[in-house]
C-alpha cells in the first residue's frame, strides 16, 4: 500500500525549497528556510556564531541549488560535496577552511551510529596535495567522544572521487598522529 | 512519577553524569539511534541511573525500505534486551521527500493518513517486540483533522502496538501556532504513562514557535502540567525534562527542582 505523505501543494513547497526558491509573503517559507539552512550549514561547518553564519549563509544558498539540481543526499557526505563545489566556484581556497569543514565530515561520519560496528576509521584529505590527512576514529564507549587526528598518508594510499575513504584496518607504522 | 532527563549523544555524557550525581534522576531517556554503535553492556555500565528509556529519532519507519527497517530493529533490539527500557519511543513524521532528505522531521498530513500509519505501525511495533509511544508533534500550521483527532484514533485503536508519549510542550507550541488547545489533549493524555516537557521559543525573525529545548519550562508548560495532575499523579508516570542545546547544568537542575516539586505539592496525600 502506498500513500502520498505530502499533499500536492506541499510538494511543490519542498522541490523550491531545496532549490532555494522562498515564496514572497510565506512564513512557512521563511521558517523551513531558517531551520533547513542553519540545520546543514551547521552540519558542514560546525557551531557557528551569528555573524559568522550570517556570512556563510549566502553562499550556503547556493551550493543548496546545485546539491537540490544534482540531487545530491543529504547525509554526513554533504561537507564533502560542498568542499567538492566550493572548490570550483573558487570558494574554498585556503587549508584552514578545508581543514575545517573536512573534520567536520570525518566527525559527523564516525558519530554516526548506523554504521557497521566493524568500520572504525575514515580518513579525508585535509588540502589537496597537502602531505596531511583527517583521520576520525570511532568513539567506543559512551565516555570518549570520537577522536579526529591529522596523519600523514599511508604509502599507496588511494582516494575516490570526493576525497575520502573508509579503512577496517589501520597501520599505525609510519603514522604522526596529532590530535585535533 | 517517575522524572528522568533526556541523554541525546556521546557528546553529553559528563554532563548527564553530573546531573545524576548532583540531583535525583530516576531514569535517562536515550536517544538511542546516538547509542547504537556502542555495545549495550558497555552504556549500561555507564548509565548513571538504575531505569532507562529509549526514544527513537531516525527509524524512519514510515518510508524505510523493510530490510533496512529490520536491520535496525534488531540493533534496537540488542540494545533493549540488555537495557530493558521503561519505553521505547517514536515519532510519527517523514524525512524526505522524494529522493532529497529534509534537514528536520516534517509532520505528516493526517487526513486520510490512518490505514497506511496503521499498516506501518503494525509492522515496527511487531519488529521491535514493544508497543511503541509516538510523541506528538510541535504542529506549526492547522490541519483539517487535527493531530488531537488522529492521536486519539491510533491510541483507541492500535491499543496493543501504540500509544502516545505525551509532550506538554508541544501541545502548547501547536496552540501557540494556531492549533487545537493544549487542554484538548486531556483525554489522549488520561490513556498514557509516559511524557515529555521542554523549553521552546519563538525566534525573533519567525513568526512561529518551536521546540527550541534550550530554555526554562514555561509557566504555561508548569500550568498545564497542574492541570493535568490526576495524570501525574500515577505512580508509573514518567516525566522527561528535555534539554538539547543551551545545556547549563545549574539551569536543567532547576527544571527538575521545580517539577518534582510540583509533583510532591499535587500528589501527597
Amino acid at each position: 500500500m502506498s500513500y502520498v505523505l505530502i499533499n500536492p501543494h506541499r510538494a511543490n513547497f519542498y522541490d523550491n525549497l531545496f532549490l532555494g526558491i522562498p515564496e514572497p509573503g510565506n512564513n512557512l517559507s521563511r521558517l523551513y528556510a531558517h531551520r533547513f539552512e542553519a540545520t546543514f550549514l551547521k552540519r558542514v561547518m560546525g557551531a557557528l556564531n551569528t555573524s559568522e553564519q550570517s556570512r556563510y549563509e549566502s553562499v550556503f544558498r547556493d551550493f543548496l541549488i546545485y546539491a537540490g539540481n544534482k540531487n545530491l543526499t543529504m547525509d554526513w557526505k554533504l561537507g564533502l560535496y560542498f568542499l567538492d563545489w566550493g572548490k570550483k566556484v573558487n570558494f574554498v581556497k585556503n587549508i584552514k577552511l578545508h581543514s575545517l569543514i573536512a573534520s567536520q565530515a570525518a566527525y559527523r561520519w564516525v558519530n554516526t551510529s548506523y554504521r557497521d560496528l566493524d568500520e572504525r576509521y575514515i580518513m579525508i584529505s585535509d588540502f589537496p596535495k597537502l602531505p596531511y590527512w583527517i583521520l576520525g576514529e570511532r568513539s567506543k564507549h559512551p565516555l570518549q567522544p570520537p577522536r579526529l587526528f591529522k596523519v600523514k598518508p599511508i604509502k599507496n594510499f588511494m582516494l575516490n572521487d570526493i576525497n575520502y575513504t573508509i579503512q577496517k584496518n589501520i597501520s599505525v607504522s609510519c603514522l604522526n598522529w596529532q590530535s585535533i | 512519577m517517575f522524572i528522568g532527563i533526556n541523554w541525546t549523544s556521546s557528546n553529553t555524557s559528563n554532563l548527564i553524569c553530573e546531573i545524576a550525581k548532583n540531583i535525583k534522576v530516576d531514569f535517562c531517556e536515550l536517544l538511542i539511534d546516538n547509542f547504537l554503535l556502542y555495545e549495550p553492556e558497555v552504556i549500561k555500565e555507564v548509565l548513571p541511573t538504575h531505569k532507562c528509556a529509549f526514544h527513537i529519532m531516525h527509524s524512519h519507519f514510515l518510508h524505510r525500505d523493510l530490510n533496512d527497517l529490520i536491520e535496525y530493529a534488531n540493533r534496537i533490539k540488542k540494545a533493549a534486551n540488555i537495557l530493558e527500557p521503561i519505553y521505547i519511543s517514536d515519532h510519527i513524521g517523514i524525512f524526505e521527500h522524494g529522493k532529497r532528505r529534509f534537514p528536520i522531521m516534517q509532520e505528516v498530513t493526517y487526513d486520510g493518513f490512518f490505514e497506511f500509519f496503521k499498516q506501518k505501525a503494525y509492522i515496527w511495533s511487531e519488529l521491535l517486540e514493544y508497543r511503541i509511544y509516538y510523541e506528538n508533534y510541535p504542529s506549526f500550521e492547522p490541519q483539517p483533522l487535527r493531530q488531537v483527532e488522529f492521536l486519539s484514533q491510533v491510541q483507541n485503536e492500535l491499543k496493543t502496538h501504540a500509544n502516545i508519549l505525551f509532550d506538554f510542550s508541544n501541545a502548547i507550541i501547536a496552540e501557540k501556532n494556531g492549533c487545537e488547545k493544549a487542554v484538548e489533549w486531556k483525554e489522549v493524555a488520561l490513556k498514557t504513562k509516559h511524557f515529555h516537557v521542554g523549553g521552546y521559543e519563538k525566534p525573533n525573525n519567525l513568526n512561529y514557535y518551536l521546540d527550541s529545548h534550550n530554555q526554562a519550562i514555561s509557566d504555561t508548560s508548569l500550568k498545564l502540567l497542574a492541570e493535568f495532575e490526576n495524570i501525574l499523579c500515577n505512580v508509573d508516570s514518567t516525566l522527561t525534562i528535555e534539554r538539547d542545546s543551551n545545556l547549563k547544568i545549574k539551569d536543567w537542575q532547576e527544571d527538575i527542582k521545580m517539577v518534582r516539586g510540583l509533583n510532591n505539592v499535587l500528589c501527597s496525600y
